[in-house]
């Protein structure tokens, strides 16, 4: 009877791997189902304030209310803890805050070390929102083109 | 026998000459044509003033208001001031009546139209009765219309200016988006252009008797153009449509990056026109009367700049898509 295995036993083997492997997707597919909630609770689904009437920022293009970096979104609404938030925004190793920048913004700033621009973190209307910011050099350059725009 | 065959040339030319002047013809109308703004004057705005609405004085210069308390600024290339008015501070929030002759505002829990220059224009309107969601309101013509939800439509209330009466109450048609927060008006002759702040950025007619019609396709437009913007543009928002001389301009603004699309679309929905602007800068409003488009910028502080606008005629044929 060694090695051969009764028919009941073999197949019940076989229903056990089964459920096992059943098992694992099940978890798996809970976890996938439960992780944008979860993710919500820290960043919510990314939206715009849609309410102008309420939230001023919004009309003003300095001041968005919601940022995404790649698929990541960040954005208003109390929970929402722009400092966690940084770390994404920030490629790693790439923080690179000019100088001038340095004292006047302490830890709002984070700096995209792959562009000349940052952004600012900032709370208004209970949100947080984003403000550019850019080195004097790029500020004027920006100037000098926004002095006439052809569509 | 000669004149047959001159006269064939002299045909194919003229053809050829007619042709080409069909073509110049349509590179020159208003809706290929460049629009050109040039900076006008501009003046820094405090951080703390937190602004919620904007509109011109039809003079060159552009009034601000801020919500509670409501606070109405006149921004003009001397500087800015504080603009008295009559109405009173309630605290509550106030939607502003786009696009009437002097600047008023509709408060929504009491349904009345409050004028800022003199309480005598204010009046009462019976809005409350339908159990409507405002959301906005436009002086049309001679009405005023209300837009809000009831339950998952949109519905508008067409009032009289002279009466002060209800003269009908419409239901919009099922094709409109569900209502949503993200929805924006802009008053035309007639009616409202209904506009929504997320892809594909779909442009509405609503008439005052309650048609309604697809005006433009922001982002089929925008595929249709030579040098156009392409994908969903899902992670875009408009942030500004407001009328020009000749069409209208809209703004969408990438939440990725500081990168803004300004884009033109002529008088019958067509967009004619797009051009990408990498600074937080933005359309506030528009005096399409005097060609001045209010801005704001944020190259380091905020400002409100003026631009003036010219139109000068397309010479290149990228970008532009002439009528079908």
């Amino acid at each position: 009877m060694t090695g051969i295995k009764p028919a009941y036993q073999a197949n019940q083997e076989v229903v056990m791997r089964i459920m096992s492997k059943w098992t694992l997707w099940g978890v798996g597919a809970l976890i996938g189902l439960l992780s944008p909630t979860i993710g919500a609770a820290q960043y919510p689904q990314c939206r715009v304030c849609h309410d102008l009437v309420s939230c001023p920022a919004m009309p003003l293009p300095g001041a968005e209310l919601c940022f995404m970096v790649g698929d990541d979104c960040f954005l208003g609404g109390d929970e929402c803890d722009p400092r966690v938030a940084s770390r994404k925004i920030t490629p790693e190793g790439g923080l690179s805050m000019p100088r001038e920048f340095q004292e006047r913004f302490a830890f709002r700033l984070f700096w995209d070390a792959s562009d000349d621009r940052g952004v600012v973190f900032g709370r208004y209307c209970n949100n947080v929102v984003v403000e550019w910011v850019y080195p004097e050099r790029v500020e004027q350059r920006l100037r000098r083109a926004l002095v006439r725009i052809e569509i | 026998m000669l004149s047959p065959l001159i006269g064939e040339p002299i045909r194919v030319c003229l053809c050829v000459l007619a042709l080409l002047s069909c073509a110049f013809q349509e590179r020159h109308d208003g809706a290929a044509a460049r629009l050109v703004l040039t900076e006008s004057w501009g003046i820094s705005l405090p951080d703390s003033l937190k602004i919620v609405g904007a509109r011109p004085d039809g003079a060159g210069n552009v009034l601000l208001w801020t919500d509670v308390p409501l606070r109405i600024l006149l921004v003009s290339p001397a500087g800015m001031e504080q603009v008295p008015h009559t109405i009173p501070s309630n605290g509550r929030e106030l939607l502003p009546v786009v696009g009437a002759s002097s600047l008023r505002f509709l408060d929504p829990v009491s349904g009345r139209v409050l004028s800022a220059r003199d309480t005598a224009e204010s009046m009462s309107l019976d809005v409350l009765t339908e159990s409507m969601s405002i959301q906005a309101t436009a002086a049309a013509g001679p009405h005023l219309l209300v837009v809000g939800t009831r339950g998952d439509r949109w519905s508008i209330m067409v009032f009289d200016w002279e009466t002060r009466g209800r003269v009908a109450l419409h239901e919009v048609r099922d094709d409109v988006p569900e209502p949503s927060n993200s929805a924006q008006f802009l008053p035309t002759v007639g009616g409202l252009l209904l506009w929504f702040m997320r892809s594909p950025f779909t442009v509405f007619r609503v008439t005052a008797d309650g048609n309604t019609e697809v005006f433009a396709r922001v982002l089929e437009g925008l595929a249709g153009l030579d040098e156009g913007y392409r994908g969903d543009l899902a992670h875009w928002v408009a942030l500004a449509f407001v009328p020009l001389d000749r069409g209208f301009l809209i703004q969408l603004a990438d939440l990725t990056s500081d990168d803004r699309l300004l884009v033109v679309i002529d008088d019958d929905g067509n967009v004619v026109r797009s051009r990408t602007v990498q600074a937080a800068f933005g359309v506030l409003t528009s005096d399409a009367a005097n060609r001045v488009l209010f801005t704001v910028r944020s190259l380091n502080r905020r400002e409100i700049v003026a631009y003036r606008w010219h139109w000068e005629e397309a010479v290149d044929w990228h970008q532009t898509r002439l009528p079908s």
